[in-house]
């Protein structure tokens, strides 16, 4: 399980304009994305969801508020964690298969485990053998999403967080992922804890079996679609998201 | 400990894999260490053959020799060729075509001479020449020769003994040895190797630090369970290793070169054989190390690879300038001895005068080497974290 409670983050310029002023990012976030589960993370552009996942994963230093991944309150828990956003790069002059086994061997795992790791992780997400063995340098941008997912995901990790995983796939390989990702939080998939990203409100509810809405910050609602539709009075999850997070006259 | 070196392992391999496989910048570095002996060393010594052959060269250029029947015959039993000058001469002279000076003999030399007066001459140069410039001095021994000898004729007329007339004797004696001599015309040797060390580690330096972090890998790096001193050391590591195969190229390529040096007496000049190699390996290898440190250093700090490079710079010109900026000193044991790159410029040059440099003090020029590697490495470990935004 992962909790995030009342987490806060106040980044003191935007970009590198240092006269701007500060940036509130988070105000107080707090959800929780339970085992056996796909929670999905909704908000518009700028509402806080990678500042969020950047927090949770290590790579930001929150100003209040706690983490719990698992059992675990501290960092690291780069062991039980694998995480994905779009903007990770591969190695471009070594093969998708020498990226993917790299990670595995920091994570500490033997050439036996790593093979197998990539086997099926190529299998679930619908990568080539063969290209595999090419220099990553010559992926297409799916291609390349795909090889740096199965990267994140090779230590075969119990909390999954992924930062818009489906930018830049095809339509057969983000029906492949979403059928992997229920896969892994079902029982048979070993129960994980799946958390997504996304600003794509018709993605994540195809995917998610909880979505947590946030806007400026914060959480605005969570549950099942059909929970925030309920709760909202509105007629559907679009009209309920629009209403959630750009307010009733949006 | 055993998991933190079976990263810095992982890491290493990785690396090593990864910078030999940029094929096109390996071979650029490898071609250039490879040629890099036989060229220097072949435009040294056609270099100095020049030198030494316009020193050995006995021509006069003279504008107004009619006027001057006396020195023009002292010129020719010293069997010196005179030329006339050309015309044009002055400006020619100043855009560097004319490679001799030349002798202006006024119309009345030959008059004022008889009248026991002080005639007056000029020899015309340009600084801005250097070749012109060169010949002035063997000019002007010549015209002093014909100075002495028209004031010991002239006392000898007067009835002065010519060895009684009190003039001193000036013998010039050369104690330089020819590795001495060589000493200077190989000088720069040391800033070949020093520039070898840093060009061999300079790309992939900045590609493991602030390339990494503009590809995007450098975040996925972070988030697996290596420790950020594994991380940084399995990179330093892999990235000197390139570093110091370069350089080592680069000293062992003077070998084989020395044989293309024309003349004996400019490979008698140049001594470089088993000894020499070695002790520049055992000065130089630690370089590498050292350069591959302060430009991670740069590069963790910095937000894009263009700011690194503009920062990386300033490691360049250190290592270049800091050999001109100070001088070592009369090779007693001292603080440059402490310094990187001084305290390999001022060995290698003992070497070259065929000094014998102590094992311990190449030691010590390598500890110092180590200790500021470690220290960046310590940063950078520590800054690399912060700076994935």
């Amino acid at each position: 399980m992962i909790e995030v409670r009342a987490l806060a983050k106040t980044f003191p310029h935007d970009g590198g304009d240092r006269r701007a002023p500060p940036v509130r990012a988070l105000r107080g976030l707090s959800f929780t994305a339970p085992d056996g589960c796909v929670t999905g993370l909704l908000g518009p552009n700028g509402a806080g969801k990678t500042t969020a996942l950047r927090i949770l994963a290590g790579l930001e230093r929150a100003d209040a508020g706690t983490v719990r991944v698992g059992d675990q309150t501290e960092l690291p828990w780069a062991e039980r964690l694998g995480f994905f956003t779009d903007g990770c790069g591969l190695y471009a002059r070594l093969s998708g298969h020498q990226n993917i086994a790299y990670h595995g061997r920091l994570h500490g795992l033997d050439n036996v485990a790593i093979a197998g790791r990539i086997a099926a992780l190529s299998a679930a997400l619908g990568l080539d053998p063969l290209l595999l063995l090419r220099p990553a340098g010559g992926y297409s941008q799916g291609e390349r999403m795909r090889v740096a997912l199965a990267r994140a995901l090779v230590h075969a990790p119990r909390h999954i967080v992924l930062d818009e995983p489906t930018h830049g796939l095809d339509v057969a390989s983000v029906r492949r992922l979403r059928r992997f990702l229920r896969h892994l939080a079902s029982p048979e998939g070993g129960g994980h804890c799946v958390l997504v990203s996304s600003h794509a409100m018709d993605e994540v509810a195809r995917l998610a079996d909880r979505v947590v809405v946030m806007a400026q910050g914060v959480a605005l609602a969570a549950g099942s679609v059909a929970e925030i539709v309920a709760r909202s009075g509105a007629s559907t999850f679009e009209e309920a998201f629009v209403q959630l997070a750009f307010g009733e006259g949006a | 400990m055993r998991r933190w070196l079976a990263v810095v392992a992982v890491v290493f391999a990785k690396e090593a894999a990864d910078i030999l496989r940029d094929r096109r910048a390996l071979l650029t570095v490898g071609v250039v260490a490879i040629l890099a002996g036989p060229v220097l060393l072949l435009m040294l010594a056609n270099m100095l053959a020049g030198f030494e052959a316009r020193a050995e060269r006995r021509i006069a250029l003279v504008d107004g020799i009619d006027h001057a029947p006396t020195l023009r015959n002292y010129l020719l039993r010293e069997t010196v060729r005179i030329e006339p000058a050309p015309p044009g001469y002055a400006d020619a002279l100043r855009a560097g075509r004319l490679p001799d000076p030349v002798l202006v003999v006024p119309a009345d030399f030959e008059a004022r001479l008889a009248a026991g007066e002080v005639p007056r001459l000029v020899i015309l140069t340009d600084s801005g020449n250097a070749r012109a410039d060169a010949g002035v001095a063997r000019l002007q021994r010549w015209l002093s020769g014909f100075a002495a000898q028209r004031s010991a004729l002239e006392l000898a007329m007067r009835g002065v003994a010519a060895g009684n007339h009190g003039r001193i004797e000036i013998d010039v004696q050369d104690s330089a040895s020819p590795l001495a001599r060589a000493t200077r015309v190989f000088g720069m040797l040391p800033f070949f190797f020093v520039l070898a060390a840093l060009y061999g580690v300079w790309g992939a330096a900045l590609d493991t630090t602030v390339g990494e972090r503009e590809r995007g890998t450098l975040q996925p790096l972070l988030l697996t369970p290596a420790a950020g001193g594994a991380l940084v050391a399995g990179k330093w590591l892999a990235v000197s290793a390139v570093g110091a195969g370069i350089t080592a190229l680069t000293v062992l390529s003077f070998l084989p070169a020395q044989v293309l040096m024309p003349g004996e007496t400019l490979r008698a000049m140049f001594v470089f054989g088993t000894r020499e190699v070695l002790t520049s390996l055992a000065l130089f290898l630690p370089l590498p190390g050292l350069f591959a440190a302060l430009l991670m250093l740069v590069g963790a700090g910095a937000r894009t690879l263009r700011a690194a490079q503009a920062g990386a710079t300033g490691v360049m010109l250190a290592a270049a300038l800091l050999p001109l900026a100070v001088k070592t000193g009369d090779g007693a044991v001292g603080w440059p001895d402490w310094v990187p790159v001084l305290s390999q410029h001022a060995h290698m040059l003992a070497l070259l005068a065929g000094d014998a440099v102590s094992p311990w003090r190449i030691l010590l020029s390598a500890a110092a080497c180590l200790a500021i590697a470690c220290a960046a490495l310590v940063v950078v470990s520590r800054q690399l974290p912060r700076r994935i935004a």
